[in-house]
């Protein structure tokens, strides 16, 4: 005998989600979503941030990650607060997970909070940690069609941004084929083409990240 | 591998639908809906499940896995359809201005239980 039933096996995930927007409305502070794969150069990204956003925002960093606290480490340096989420082996930050280390922050002494997700393309997508927007970010060494094969981040992300350029010079990266991957699947999405080392096309991104820190 | 996350709330789910049943039933097959955005493996799925459901009254059920396909809204020419693989554009004017409006659901649908043999035992006394 069949029994219907339907249940949404991302209701627990959402719950959680929802209770770290409500404390996020509560102190009006927004939260950013970075995801890429691993090496991609999301803390690198972060490290280059701190010095443009420092003065414009009060800002904290999540760094989760599935072992080490190298990444925390390297920003703490910078002297940038950063709490470290450990997975223990889970691919992608859960929205319960995220939430207890959120919970926890000085969230009235706050404007943003930057969640570097767990080094995967694909798991961190499916999931909502109450993020206002996700940010997929992918590097020129990772090939032009991660966006087609990767849909799901791609459609979910706020914003892209293609790192590493400096090294274009030295690779075979076709950036309109790229590009042209990125709207196939995200029509609207604005991309943001930087390179953490030589600074190149970090302030357009800084300007989106102020606009998205600032709710507008 | 965040099947293993997906599939621990789908045990969980399940073995909540199962404890409300009475007379208690004996479950043989579970039947789930992933949206086609969903990368989620069959394979991986079956072996959390699996795993995650030994020594559960869950043990030994099936998981059927149901692709449901994406389906967008045109925000231009009010197209509604289903969009083309790893294309999220309007079938009918191609404009990029749409809304997923289903695809990236992940959820249980159905049960398949039977009779357990004492289950009428248990409800006479
Ligand atoms: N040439 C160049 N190298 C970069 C750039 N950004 C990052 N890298 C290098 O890429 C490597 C990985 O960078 P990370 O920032 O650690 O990458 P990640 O995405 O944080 O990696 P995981 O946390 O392990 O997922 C490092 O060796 C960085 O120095 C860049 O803009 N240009
Ligand atoms: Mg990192
Ligand atoms: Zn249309």
């Amino acid at each position: 005998m069949e029994i219907k039933v339907y249940r949404n096996l991302m209701e627990v995930n959402a719950d959680w989600a929802g209770r770290t927007r409500q404390l996020a409305r509560q102190h009006g502070v927004k939260m950013l979503n970075l995801i890429g794969s691993p090496g991609a150069g999301k803390t690198r990204l972060l490290e280059a941030m701190v010095g443009a956003l420092g003065t414009r925002f009060r800002f904290t960093v999540l760094e989760g990650d599935v072992e080490t606290i190298r990444d925390a480490e390297r920003l703490h340096k910078l002297g940038i607060p950063v709490s470290q989420l450990i997975t223990g082996g889970s691919c992608h930050l859960s929205a319960q997970m995220v939430h207890a280390a959120y919970k926890e922050l000085p969230l009235a002494e706050l404007d943003l909070v930057i969640v570097e997700n767990v080094g995967n393309l694909m798991c961190p997508a499916a999931f909502d940690i109450g993020e206002d927007a996700k940010v997929a970010v992918l590097s020129v060494t990772e090939g032009e069609d991660k966006p087609v094969k990767y849909p799901l981040l791609f459609q979910e992300a706020k914003a892209v941004v293609i790192t590493k350029t400096d090294l274009l010079p030295h690779i075979s990266f076709d950036m309109p084929a790229c590009l042209d991957c990125i709207r196939q699947v995200n029509a609207k999405i604005p991309v943001f083409q930087l390179s953490a080392h030589s600074g190149a096309g970090m302030s357009a991104w800084i300007d989106w990240v102020a606009s998205t820190a600032a709710g507008t | 591998m965040h099947e293993f996350a997906i599939c621990e709330q789908l045990v969980a789910t399940v073995l909540e639908e199962l404890a409300r049943m009475t007379p208690p039933k004996r479950l043989t097959c579970v039947r789930i809906a992933v949206g086609g955005m969903q990368q989620v493996v069959p394979e991986s799925m079956e072996m959390a499940f699996d795993v995650l459901t030994q020594d559960t009254p869950a043990e030994g059920a099936k998981l059927e896995m149901r692709r449901t396909p994406v389906v967008l809204d045109c925000r231009k020419c009010g197209w509604h359809g289903e969009a083309k693989p790893n294309l999220i554009r309007c079938g009918g004017c191609s404009s990029g201005d749409v809304q997923v409006v289903s695809g990236k659901e992940l959820y249980l649908e159905s049960l398949e239980v039977e009779e357990t043999p004492n289950a009428e035992c248990r409800t006479q006394n």
